[in-house]
């Protein structure tokens, strides 16, 4: 899962970044609304997280032009002001979210999970594929109970490919979503890791869930 | 229900209800008072006139009429011209409606007594002067004492007398007219003075009520009913002046609590968050230290803030003394720059002073140099990198200006008078965050205005960026 955040504070940024990537978020940050909305319509983010006071564009702003552009990316709006006013200025501008600073970062997380699920229509944040179950609290994947351990990378891709189940995922897309933007989408990187986790995931059991589909990409399906 | 009967007790609606009633009592006795003690000395003087009026007249007829009075007897047959002065007497006694008594005698004999006093045995006491007027008490004639007129000729004396009763049945009768009404002049005046301060003091119930509803939240409001000219709209004037003093206070408290916690939220922000994550899992070393020194930093900008704060704080409310004192201006400003200059190799940016007159100022070093500090900080942190900010100064005859110069982004002139103002990064059309810089420039104001100087700011589309303080020499 790909997540922008818009801060111009830099520390704040490092740290939801840094704490993102922990959760096993792909996380690009733009210092600025015109940096992150620019950033917004070039690349395809899962959730974009915006502080409302910024330098060049506003919080606020951004999300108008995002809307703007027809792009439905769930927002989570950061404010340092505790205003009503701001509130609903922020949710009416288009945002699905706020959190007031100085803020827990579990809560950022949790409210990061609700906002991806209500996306997906989901209502818990367990993912499963027949005997395969993802919870996406815990980072646990376990199948037929018995736990798998996976790289933050390998978890990024079956989290994905979890999501989207019974859909055909292409490999760009797949890049998209679980590299930041400084990764090279030339390699075959992801093959490497689809094998990984093949490996991992269906060798020991009779009944494959992840498929290749010749020259477009990878299904996971029942 | 007590607390109500209380409240009314001592309310000073009941007061002046109570003190006009009792005044307008008080002048009502009075005036009956001296009503009663007026006429009660118009009518003795009065009736002691009547009296020696009428034995005067009585007097002069007996005397003028040289007849024989030895001899008379009442009854007896008179002559023509005798019975001319008896009815005179007679005269005099029957138009006396007030039933006087009246007796004439000589020297031997009663010789005369009007038919009021023909029953009575008495006879009046005997005084020696000519004329002579007492009181004489006889309960045969009256319980009350009788006012006796007695004048003496040669011959007869003649008493003129009046029960004092009936005089002082008149006054008795003014006085229980007066005991009548009182009572009901009392409830009048109850009445009317409870109307008259329940009218002048329910205005004084709608700022009891406004000033009841008013609180922190609402200071806005105003107690109605200023427009009245009298002390009751002074009042309220003075009231809504006060309530507007108060609310500027507030507001400036509420302003300032609200500016210093959005201050202080971005460092608890990262502060917060970077320890969170730092406990969430097991990190490396290097990855703790790097957050410990972060950590500090946000500490320090803290410190700074509260530091900030507390100096405008003060200044705001007079607590800050300035202690000026003469300074080479050349060398002051050299050493800072000394030690500023350091500040600017993060960017590669250095720090030029231009040529600064070696002459003597008189001013607040410390604060000064605050100010000038701030000044050459927020030069660093706006200025492009690779570029130099430059210290100039000019003597302006009484004053001195000193000009701290950047190149880099321009500050929008709709912007430019919003800098200084403390509470300017709270304010919603804030787009630009200037990183406590806010008070920074706030406190730069705060010192100038101490010194009595002003600070200027210019930002053309030249990409240069000159803020100035004048001060003066002295």
């Amino acid at each position: 899962m790909r997540i922008l955040v818009v801060e111009d504070e830099k520390k704040v940024a490092s740290f939801i970044k840094k704490g993102l990537e922990e959760e096993f978020f792909q996380v690009d940050t733009a210092s600025n609304g015109k940096e992150g909305y620019e950033l917004a319509m070039k690349e395809e983010y899962d959730l974009i997280i915006s502080d409302i006071m910024m330098p060049v564009m506003s919080g606020i702003q951004l999300v108008r032009e995002i809307r703007k552009n027809e792009i439905n990316t769930p927002i989570l709006l950061l404010t340092i002001k505790n205003s009503t006013k701001d509130k609903v200025d922020g949710l009416d501008s288009g945002a699905d979210d706020y959190l007031i600073k100085p803020f827990a970062f579990e809560e950022l997380t949790a409210r990061v999970r609700a906002l991806l699920r209500r996306k997906e229509g989901k209502k818990d944040n367990i993912l499963f594929v027949a005997d395969l179950v993802m919870d996406l609290v815990a980072h646990k994947v376990t199948r037929d109970n018995i736990e798998i351990i996976l790289t933050p990378k390998e978890y990024s891709i079956l989290e994905f490919l979890m999501r989207h189940k019974n859909k055909i995922i292409s490999r760009t897309k797949l890049i998209e979503h679980v590299y930041d933007f400084h990764f090279d989408t030339g390699t075959n990187v992801i093959d490497v890791y689809i094998n990984k986790l093949r490996s991992k995931i269906d060798q020991s059991f009779e009944k494959q869930l992840i498929h290749t589909i010749r020259s477009v990409g990878y299904i996971i399906k029942e | 229900m007590f607390n109500k009967i209380k409240s009314f007790l001592s309310s000073t609606r009941l007061k002046i209800t109570i003190w006009y009633s009792s005044l307008f009592l008080f002048l009502e006795i009075l005036l009956g008072v001296i009503i009663y003690i007026y006429l009660f000395q118009v009518t003795r003087m009065n009736l002691d006139l009547n009296l020696k009026t009428q034995a005067n007249a009585i007097l002069r007829v007996v005397e003028e009429k040289h007849f024989d009075l030895d001899s008379f007897e009442p009854g007896a047959v008179y002559k023509s011209e005798d019975e001319m002065i008896w009815d005179i007497i007679y005269d005099a006694i029957v138009f006396n409606r007030r039933n006087t008594f009246i007796e004439i005698s000589n020297y031997r004999k009663i010789i005369f007594k009007t038919v009021n006093i023909e029953e009575i045995n008495l006879s009046f006491p005997e005084k020696k002067e000519k004329e002579a007027l007492f009181d004489y008490k006889n309960e045969k004639l009256s319980d009350d004492f009788i006012r006796v007129c007695q004048l003496r000729s040669k011959r007869y004396t003649v008493i003129v007398a009046y029960p004092k009763e009936y005089i002082a049945a008149t006054l008795n009768g003014l006085r229980d007219i007066y005991i009548m009404i009182a009572p009901v002049f009392l409830i009048i005046s109850l009445i009317g003075g409870a109307l008259i301060s329940s009218k002048s003091l329910k205005r004084f119930g709608v700022i009891i009520k406004k000033t009841e509803e008013i609180t922190g939240q609402n200071l806005d409001e105003q107690i109605p009913g200023g427009e009245y000219p009298d002390e009751y709209g002074r009042l309220v004037n003075k009231m809504n002046e006060m309530i507007k003093r108060i609310k500027t206070s507030v507001d400036y408290m509420n302003q300032f609590s609200v500016s210093a916690a959005h201050e202080l939220k971005t460092p608890l922000t990262i502060l917060r968050g970077e320890i969170e994550i730092a406990l969430k899992s097991p990190k490396t070393e290097e990855r703790y230290i790097e957050v410990l020194k972060s950590n500090y930093e946000e500490t320090i900008r803290m410190i700074k803030i509260v530091d900030n704060l507390f100096f405008i704080s003060k200044s705001d409310n007079a607590l800050i003394e300035i202690n000026k004192h003469e300074i080479n201006l050349n060398s002051y400003l050299t050493s800072i720059v000394q030690n500023m200059k350091i500040l600017g190799i993060e960017k590669n940016m250095t720090l030029v002073m231009d040529s600064c007159p070696a002459l003597n100022v008189k001013l607040d070093s410390e604060l000064i140099k605050q100010a000038l500090s701030n000044l050459i900080d927020n030069a660093f942190k706006y200025g492009e990198e690779n570029t130099e900010v430059r210290i100039d100064c000019e003597d302006l005859g009484g004053d001195i200006k000193i000009m701290i110069n950047n190149s880099g982004e321009n500050i929008p002139i709709e912007e430019i008078e919003k800098i200084f103002d403390r509470f300017y990064r709270a304010d919603k059309s804030r787009t630009r965050k200037t990183g406590g810089v806010g008070l920074g420039l706030s406190v730069v104001k705060s010192i100038v205005n101490l010194h009595k100087g002003i600070v200027q700011v210019e930002s053309n589309d030249n990409f240069q960026t000159t803020v100035s303080i004048i001060l003066p020499k002295s």
